[in-house]
């Protein structure tokens, strides 16, 4: 298995009370699996997302990453780690609005010692890969929602990390751009190998994925591959 | 694009905030730099001091003459090597605007309690022989395109002739190097008994009196001696180093030393507020973009030192500017005053370097509590909070 949680709890502190977000979820995830993560809203989802995304830690428990625990060290080792594996796409405000497509794609990269150059040729692969060749100077303002989200997925996938972590990518989107999205994610998938995990509430969407876990009041309770007979 | 570059994006994204931050801290630091520029041309001043020459004036005023009979009184005083005297002529050439400083001097005297001019054989002839002979410094020839033999017209606001006419013709008997004579860039020497033969009043007087002490003389007992000889005349005198004379010049400013410290204090409070405000607000304006940073893969170190650089850019810009303002405003008041040693600015390198280290620290002191509020943020619910 490429992801293990074992027994993961979180807690966090709400004044005096102890607000329980995850308690005792166990789940494994395969190398190349693409995985939709559902449930109500406060059930859990976007916690065990930024668990497996090192931008928090659990309380107990542990996540193995590629068979290693994963860095629960400092702030500066854990964003370390992200750069190199972890790609995150959000729901909206994704992009920093006062750069270009192409500066808002480069942005991981400026972490690595790829050259200006190189970056450069990087960027603008990844870019046309999501078919947005042609929007590399225009600001966020300048996109739809779903050439947003298209140019957030090319930031996620620039650094090629192996997991792509997915929050909502097409909450914010019309029928016809999530279509795009999601087989953009499902080609990623198919063509580059990324484990892909997408947090959703929309059970359209989750059918693009190969397996659908269900979370409620913190715990698992649905854990099912689907039958993906109708490819989308 | 890289970092730094991502640092100037962000400055230039809103423009009239970054503006509204450069600007008071660009006129705080355009107060201190010219409050250091005026000490510097003091120090300057200082230079030039003889540590060996002392100034009598009136202790009414600076304005009341002496008697001219004062020098001969100082110089049987023990420890004393020679004594001159100089008596402001405040004139003007042409305009009433067109000033530069007339001393009319003792000729016997003054160049032996100061350093000599260097004359050409022919120039001191005339400084000697003709009784309207004026030495006047280099600057102030090329100035006014004078030369030697030239006929100038001063108009004294002081002293009118005895023909009423306050309009003086003098003939240029020499030119000098002002460091010569540790004098001002543009001044001309006129001869004291050619005035006080030619003015309707105020014959047998002088403006003060220069003291020269013997090397081996005590400054300080000649300086109490000199006040004590005149105090139950009817012009009491007083008596203090040149240096000490000069800084009363620089007083009329005002309290040097204390607009200094008052302006640090304000320019470290402005810069100190304004780094503070500006990185705090814009850690609350940028949560979510600092989180989605954070996501894919800027440690809070790195952002910390991304916000320090753009606040470092701004007091980086600032201070810039108010170099540049400082140095115009110096090369404008040169000019206007003629390069008056009376009211100048002068920055140089080191003074540069010094302001914008302090602009450095200020801005990195005033970075570190909103820092601290970035290191105690949760960035991953600030996430949350918008999906």
């Amino acid at each position: 298995m490429y992801i293990q949680i074992q027994n993961v709890s979180k807690f966090y502190r709400k004044g005096a009370n102890k607000v329980k977000a995850l308690e005792d979820v166990s789940l494994d995830i395969a190398a190349n699996e693409f995985v939709a993560l559902m449930g109500p809203s406060g059930s859990g989802k976007t916690t065990l997302m930024n668990l497996i995304g090192g931008l928090d830690t659990p309380d107990t428990g542990s996540i193995l990453v590629g068979g290693k625990e994963m860095v629960h060290g400092t702030d500066r080792r854990r964003a370390g780690w992200r750069a190199e594996n972890i790609g995150f796409i959000f729901q909206f405000n994704n992009l920093i609005s006062f750069l270009t497509a192409e500066q808002n794609v480069e942005i991981p990269l400026l972490l690595t010692s790829l050259s200006g150059a190189e970056r450069k040729n990087k960027v603008k692969a990844v870019l046309e890969l999501v078919g947005l060749g042609d929007r590399l100077n225009h600001r966020p303002s300048e996109l739809s929602g779903g050439q947003e989200q298209r140019v957030a997925i090319a930031r996620a996938i620039v650094s090629d990390p192996r997991i792509l972590l997915c929050d909502e990518p097409t909450g914010d989107l019309d029928k016809e751009s999530a279509e795009a999205v999601l087989t953009l994610l499902r080609t990623l998938k198919e063509n580059f190998n990324k484990t892909i995990l997408m947090v959703t509430h929309d059970r359209e969407a989750s059918r693009v994925a190969d397996r659908s876990i269900n979370l409620n009041k913190g715990q698992l309770v649905v854990d099912q591959a689907q039958d993906r007979g109708g490819e989308t | 694009m890289n970092l730094s570059g991502f640092v100037m994006r962000n400055l230039a994204r809103k423009p009239m905030h970054t503006a509204l931050t450069v600007i008071p801290i660009c006129v705080a630091f355009v107060g201190f730099t010219v409050i250091i520029g005026i000490g510097n041309a003091y120090d300057y001043e200082r230079e030039l001091d003889d540590a060996n020459r002392l100034v009598t004036i009136n202790r009414q005023s600076i304005i009341q003459p002496l008697m001219q009979t004062l020098p001969e009184r100082i110089k049987e005083l023990p420890g004393v090597n020679q004594v001159t005297y100089v008596t402001w002529f405040g004139g003007y050439h042409e305009q009433p605007d067109v000033r530069f400083a007339q001393y009319a001097i003792e000729q016997s005297t003054y160049f032996q309690v100061y350093n000599t001019v260097e004359l050409t054989p022919a120039e001191r002839r005339m400084w000697l022989d003709e009784p309207r002979a004026v030495l006047i410094t280099d600057q102030l020839a090329d100035r006014f395109n004078w030369r030697v033999g030239d006929l100038v017209t001063i108009t004294s606001t002081i002293w009118p002739q005895t023909n009423m006419d306050n309009r003086w013709q003098f003939v240029i008997g020499g030119i000098f190097s002002p460091e010569q004579a540790d004098t001002d860039p543009n001044a001309m020497f006129i001869k004291h008994d050619f005035l006080d033969k030619n003015r309707l009043f105020g014959r047998g007087t002088l403006s003060f009196a220069v003291t020269k002490v013997a090397p081996a003389g005590d400054v300080d007992m000649v300086q109490s001696a000199i006040d004590a000889i005149f105090a139950n005349s009817r012009t009491p005198t007083f008596t203090s180093r040149e240096s000490a004379f000069v800084e009363s010049f620089q007083r009329q400013l005002g309290d040097l030393s204390f607009v200094t410290r008052l302006v640090m204090a304000i320019v470290v409070m402005v810069v100190l507020l304004l780094t503070t405000s500006s990185l705090a607000q814009s850690i609350i304006e940028r949560r979510r973009e600092l989180s989605i940073l954070s996501a894919v893969g800027y440690s809070k170190l790195r952002l910390g030192s991304i916000l320090i650089a753009e606040v470092l850019a701004i007091v980086a810009g600032a201070v810039l500017l108010a170099l540049l303002f400082a140095q115009g405003l110096s090369w404008g008041i040169d000019r206007w005053t003629d390069g008056s040693q009376l009211l100048k600015i002068e920055l140089n390198a080191l003074d540069a370097v010094r302001i914008s280290l302090a602009a450095t620290l200020l801005g990195s002191i005033g970075s570190l509590a909103p820092l601290i509020q970035l290191f105690q943020t949760d960035l991953a619910g600030n996430l949350k909070a918008a999906t």
